[in-house]
Parts: structure tokens; sequence; C-alpha cells
């Protein structure tokens, strides 16, 4: 019988879609929790918080223009944590063995696995830009376009940090304390809700930490991304991590097997 | 089809030897009933069969070819059915064998007929739409069953599929493992701890503490059954 390349592509991306659509808590969360942020918090800190010329901004902008970055930054964020997640639910129902014992090499279906979840993500984020527009925070359209890479690889990024974590996590009740040790840190000691040179006035050990955060530079990303500068050095070092990043994990990735 | 084990050995964590020196080799078109105590190492062996565990030593050979364990094609010629269940229980029966059927690299235009085959075979129409997670032990076991024969497999390994199975439907399932290794023209290793499970035709492995104590045919229930027990005991 022909095999088909194709068709284990198709499987891996139909049941990553089937079940984000399946988990409707997950689904509407995914737009809900990053909606709360931009029309709750930076709807108070708008009169409060004016965000001073910086690129990729050429004049004085709205906080809630700045934050937008940030907030798609956090979608990439949760989404690539509970795809993860949900691999280690899979170990545990079992539903992993039946990839194990696919005819596919293993270096693939994480390929694959990790490109559905970043396409999820890309496609939640872009669901939320279209909220955003409607709410009437002023992006740029022409940034629709050219960040589109950028959110792409970033969430792929996210989605392979997750997926070394899923790795050394047994249990799916120590991924949830995982998650909280993750996510927030990652997010608050970011320049996603403040800018960096706003941090450091206020504490240096924070702002070394924001430094240090590659969440910093996934959200740098996709502000300049979304400002017409679809390749900066940020997004080129998230690439050039991402492909070392994954050659590592394939190295390495065992989850007790063999290939 | 030829499917050999040669000298395969396995120690867990470098301490627990949970196989030494096994070989044997299963006959196309019959049941190969490997059977033992709990403890044996046929879980050992499946995990090793299936890729999930790498052997300490010894090889696998498919039709006298040395299977290298970093090809994962001859997968595609192998059926597995785990002892717990490994069906996706938020998707529905017909969702999953799709799935598999896709992960075997199926196309639709090949996987549509077969699974209405497989739902005939293992009647299972009145569930096949129904969310796994609804379904009860034996109807997962058909399903997952039918999963595993989806891609017309040559050899069919199952660990100890009557698990959690009450004794209609483990003589059901019996009948139906007899009937599939002639009817779909596959080789059937079958691990259980249920000597009853098997008939005279099959062919035994017994095994006891990581190694074969016995091999040949089943014979009679009462002679296998002694011949069993005189091994469990004194080996």
């Amino acid at each position: 019988m022909k095999r088909s390349p194709a068709s284990p592509v198709i499987a891996i991306f139909h049941r990553e879609f089937d079940r984000f659509v399946k988990q409707k808590a997950r689904c509407v969360s995914a737009i809900v929790r990053p909606l709360l942020w931009l029309v709750v918090f930076a709807a108070g800190f708008r009169s409060v918080l004016g965000i001073a010329i910086q690129p990729p901004y050429e004049t004085y902008i709205t906080y809630d223009l700045y934050v937008t970055p940030g907030l798609i930054g956090m979608i990439a964020l949760f989404n690539g944590m509970q795809s993860s997640l949900s691999m280690v639910y899979d170990r545990e129902t079992g539903s992993m063995k039946l990839l194990m014992t696919a005819p596919i090499s293993r270096r693939l279906l994480l390929v694959y696995k990790l490109l559905a979840t970043a396409t999820i993500s890309s496609l939640q984020a872009y669901i939320f830009i279209g909220i955003t527009i409607l709410y009437g925070v002023d992006l740029p359209w022409s940034g629709l376009l050219s960040s589109l890479p950028t959110i792409f690889i970033a969430s792929y990024f996210i989605a392979l940090v997750g997926l070394i974590l899923a790795s050394q996590v047994k249990e799916l009740e120590n991924f949830a304390g995982v998650m909280n040790f993750v996510i927030f840190p990652a997010f608050f000691l970011s320049s996603a809700l403040y800018p960096l040179w706003q941090i450091q006035e206020t504490s240096e050990i924070v702002y070394q930490l924001a430094v240090l955060n590659p969440f910093t530079y996934i959200v740098e990303s996709i502000r300049f991304g979304m400002h017409d500068t679809p390749l900066t050095a940020a997004t080129a070092g998230l690439f050039v991590a991402s492909v070392g990043l994954s050659i590592v994990v394939h190295k390495l990735f065992t989850f007790g097997q063999t290939r | 089809m030829k499917f050999s084990i040669k000298n395969l050995s396995h120690t867990y964590a470098g301490k627990v030897e949970a196989l030494r020196d096994l070989s044997m080799e299963l006959r196309s078109t019959s049941v190969t009933a490997l059977l033992g105590p709990n403890g044996a190492g046929k879980s050992t062996l499946f995990k090793i069969l299936a890729g999930l565990i790498h052997p300490t030593s010894g090889q696998i050979e498919i039709n006298g070819k040395l299977w290298d364990r970093n090809d994962a094609k001859p997968l595609g010629h192998i059926g597995f059915v785990f002892q717990d269940p490994t069906v996706d229980p938020m998707r529905s029966g017909q969702a999953n064998l799709v799935y598999a059927a896709r992960l075997q690299g199926l196309t639709a235009h090949q996987f549509t007929q077969r699974i209405d085959e497989l739902v005939d075979a293992f009647q299972m129409d009145e569930f096949i739409r129904r969310p796994v997670g609804s379904l009860s032990g034996g109807q997962r076991r058909r399903l997952e069953i039918a999963r595993a024969l989806i891609h017309r497999p040559g050899w069919l390994f199952l660990d100890e599929p009557s698990t959690g199975l009450d004794i209609d439907n483990r003589f059901r399932l019996s009948e139906h493992l007899h009937q599939l290794a002639k009817s779909e023209e596959c080789g059937v290793l079958w691990c259980t701890h249920i000597p009853d499970e098997l008939r005279p035709e099959d062919n035994v492995v017994i095994m006891d503490k990581g190694q074969k104590v016995f091999s040949g045919s089943f014979g009679s229930i009462d002679e296998l059954m002694g011949r069993y027990n005189e091994l469990v005991s004194t080996s």
C-alpha cells in the first residue's frame, strides 16, 4: 500500500485543531484573557502612563497600542504551554504510544506537532488583532502582514520551550505548577507591560532580568513586526534560537524511546 | 513473512534483568501466545517490539533483514494493541480510526472503505460515532484492535488485550483474534497470562523471569496448564 507523507501532517494538525475547538473553555479564554488586559488594565493605565517616543514608534502613543504586542506574546505563551500540557496528558492517557508506533521519524513528529501549535497560536493572535482593531487600537494595517513571520516564529519558539518542559514533567499535576513558574515570570519580567527604560528607572535588578528574559525579545520582535519591520536582530535571534534549540531537542529528546 | 527475535536481553537501570537472551520466531497467519506470570518480561518484550524502549542487547529481524531501530518504516507492517487504553477519549471512535490511518500514511481514498470494513467486522456501527470516553471496556477494546488493523499489518501484537473484560467479552475477543489471523492473513503475538483464551492450534511460548522456558504447540489445556505450573514453579 502506497503511503502519503502528507497524511501524518494532516493527522497531527487536525487533532490539534480538533482538540483546541473541543476544549471550549481553552478556546474562549485564549481570547478573553488578553482582551481583559486590554480593556481593563490598559484602559486604567491609558491616562496614567504615557509612552515616550521610542523605536519602532515615531510619535507619542497610547498605552493600549504599546501593550498589544505583549498581549499577542501572552497568547503564544499560553497556547504553547497548554499544547505542551496536552503532551503530558497524551502520555498519561496512553495516546502518545500511538504516535510512537507510527512509521514516522520522531523528529518529524515533533516538528509537525510544533508547527501545528504555532499555527493555532498565530490564528488566535490574528483573531485578537482583529478584535483590538474593532476596539479602536490604532494598529497600522500594513503591520498585519509584516508581523506574521515574527508571530509564527515566536509561537514556534515558545512551543519548543514548552515541549522541553513537558519532556521533563512526568505527571499532569506537576505541569500546572511548572506553567505558573514559567508563564507569569516570563510575562511580568519582560517589556510586555512597560518599556525597558521605564523598568530600569524603577529597579535595576528587574531590568537585568527583563534583558535576560527571552520573552522580552519575543515581544519586541512582534512590536517591530507590527510596525513594518519584520526582520530585526531580535527576530533573527529568535529564528536562530528556534532552529538551534530544535536540533538540540531532536538530539536529546528521548521520552525513553529509541528514535 | 518472518519475524525473528534473536538473543534479546534487557536490564532496567542496569540492575533489574527483565529479559534474558530471548529468541523466538513468529509464524505468519497464526496465533503465538506469550504466556507467563506477572513480571515474566512479557510487557518489556512488548515495549521493545513497539520501540518504546531500547534493548540492552539482541536484535530483531524482519524477513531475514536486521531491523535498524532508527528506521521507523517497519512499524508500518505492525499493529499494536497495548494493555492500557490508548484511544483518545475526547474524540469519536471514527475520528480515532481516521487519525490512526493518517498516521500510517493512508489517504482518505485508501482508508474510507477500510474503516467501513472494520466497523462491520467488529460490529461497531452503533457506537463508532460516539466519543470514546462514553464507551464500555469491551467496545474500546474492539475499537483498539480495529485501529491496529487499519493499515492491514503483517503482524498484530497485543499486550494482555483482555485486561478488564468480563468472561463473555474475553471469549468473544479470543474468537475474533483467531478469525483475524486467518481473514487478515497476519501473525498474531498475544501476551497473556490466561491460558484458557487459547486454542489447540496456537503456538505457545512460556516465559518466566525474563527467559523462555517453553516453546511449542498448545496441545490440550490440561497438559499446558500442568506444564505451565510446573515450569513456573521450578524455574
